[in-house]
Parts: C-alpha cells; sequence; structure tokens
C-alpha cells in the first residue's frame, strides 16, 4: 500500500493499493502528485507491506 | 472477514456527478455493494476504518480522486463522496476528462487495513533476504515499516492523438493495462521533477508475487 501521508516527495495519487499478482516487473507505475506550491526533484515514496488473507474462493477479480 | 486481516472491496461504481464549474472539481458520490451477508455484517462493524483506493488506470490517465470522509451506510450499500480532478492538465482528454465520469463508471475499491496484518521492518527485511519479496536496490527501510524507494528517471505521457473512443474505454473499464501500455510515451527525465499542484506517471521495479 502507497502511502499518501506528510514526509513524502509528493504523494502518491488516490490508486494506492498495489495488487500483489500484477505488481510484478520492471515497469510497475506510479502516478505521483506534487499538492505544494514548490517542485518536487527526484521524487521519493513510501510503500507499507500487509500480509494477504487467506483466498476462500469468493472473490472475482477487479478492475485495474 | 477477519477483523486482523487486509481486506478489499468489489469495484464501486459512480452513482451520481455533480458537473463541475470554474475549474472546481467534479463532485462525485460512489456506491459500494457488498459481496454477501458476511462481508455486510463486517461493513456495519468496520465502515468508518475503510478507505478508498482508486482504479490505477483513472490514475495513469491523469484523474485523482480524494475522499475526504470515511464511507457512511445508504440501505444495503456504502456511500462514499469523491472529489475528482485532473493533475495532468496536457492529457488529450483535458477538455472534456469530466464527462467521462457516468452512473455506473467504475472506480475502485474499499480497503481495511489492520495494524496487526501489517508486516515489521524486521518481516520485510527477512522477506527480501529470501527473495520472497523483491523491491528496488535503492530502498530504504524504516523503522515503523515503511520502505522508500525512488522511482526511475522516466516520466509517461499518452500519445496526444489518442482519440476519445479510446480514453472512453479506459474510463469505463472496458479496457485496461494492457492498452495503456501501447498507448503511452517513455521520456528520459533526469531529474524527474513534478512542478506545484501537478503529477507525474513514472514506474519502479518490484516483484510481490
Amino acid at each position: 500500500m502507497l502511502n499518501q501521508g506528510k514526509g513524502n516527495f509528493g504523494i502518491h495519487t488516490g490508486a494506492v493499493l498495489l495488487d500483489p499478482v500484477k505488481t510484478f516487473g520492471t515497469n510497475i507505475m506510479l502516478e505521483i502528485y506534487n499538492p505544494g506550491d514548490q517542485p518536487v526533484v527526484n521524487p521519493m515514496v513510501s510503500v507499507e507491506v500487509f500480509r494477504a488473507p487467506e483466498n476462500d474462493g469468493s472473490r472475482t477479480i477487479a478492475l485495474t | 472477514m477477519q477483523p486482523d486481516q487486509f481486506w478489499t472491496s468489489q469495484d464501486g461504481q459512480v452513482l451520481t456527478v455533480q458537473a463541475a464549474k470554474n475549474d472546481k472539481p467534479l463532485q462525485l458520490t460512489l456506491a459500494f455493494w457488498p459481496r454477501d451477508s458476511s462481508e455486510w455484517e463486517f461493513w456495519q462493524k468496520h465502515h468508518a476504518e475503510f478507505k478508498f483506493t482508486e482504479r490505477s488506470t483513472l490514475a495513469r490517465i491523469g484523474i485523482e480522486m480524494l475522499t475526504p470522509n470515511p464511507p457512511r451506510i445508504d440501505g444495503n450499500r456504502l456511500i462514499l463522496d469523491a472529489e475528482a480532478f485532473i493533475y495532468d492538465t496536457t492529457v488529450p482528454h483535458a477538455d472534456y476528462w469530466a464527462k467521462l465520469f457516468r452512473p455506473g463508471t467504475p472506480v475502485g475499491r474499499l480497503y481495511f487495513a489492520p495494524a496487526e496484518a501489517k508486516l515489521t521492518t524486521d518481516e520485510i527485511w527477512q522477506a527480501i533476504r529470501s527473495n520472497t519479496l523483491k523491491l528496488p536496490n535503492t530502498l530504504s527501510i524504516d523503522r515503523d515499516g515503511r520502505v522508500f524507494l525512488t522511482p526511475h528517471n522516466v516520466r509517461y505521457t499518452l500519445k496526444p492523438d489518442l482519440d476519445r473512443e479510446t480514453i472512453s474505454r479506459l474510463a469505463n473499464g472496458l479496457a485496461g493495462r494492457n492498452l495503456l501500455d501501447k498507448v503511452q510515451i517513455r521520456h528520459a527525465a533526469t531529474p524527474l521533477t513534478i512542478d506545484p499542484h501537478t503529477g507525474v506517471l513514472t514506474s519502479c521495479s518490484m516483484y510481490l508475487k
């Protein structure tokens, strides 16, 4: 999960969940928004990692 | 659903759209329905703690959505107020982006992220060392389990001649990342800069599987 809090170099947009199956590769897209009045140079983002729940077979695939 | 487990909803939809005026954000009402009765029971106890994650395709076409308040119960569903605006005014749909939102447009999911399900710094580090989790070499991890990473020195834009039909297919969920990957143009950006009140689309390497 991408953090949107202060302390980041710009904040990630509202698309904050990185799917554990689809997030695999060298081309993972990040959408970074600068809400401030000054430019951001070479932004950095932060993520927190959560355990995925057990799949009980009742879940469907969400759109991306 | 367990209150100590991470959870995500099905995709929610736009319920109502209030037209944007004078460059103000578009006011949206979003609706979410439960998968089953057990999920509904879980919602009634925990919905005030739910957060919203926007569909990544909408973010990738330059649309940002903010949800200042938690969702509320409305009959047999949850309702969430959202403000949408465009963070990259150079996109080919800058003039008509607000018209992409209609009742029924899929918007994203609600999620529940309890502290009990979050990996600690030591757990993340062990997962990286055992190759269970692969993150960029430039990462830093703080003691609160936050992983900091630097994106690639690239920015992406959409092809300027992308037609309205294609943009509409992306917005309404009929097309997604496979199409986006084909209509994006990659630009080297060293350094990568973001002007005030604007956004960039960039990338990183990550292997979560």
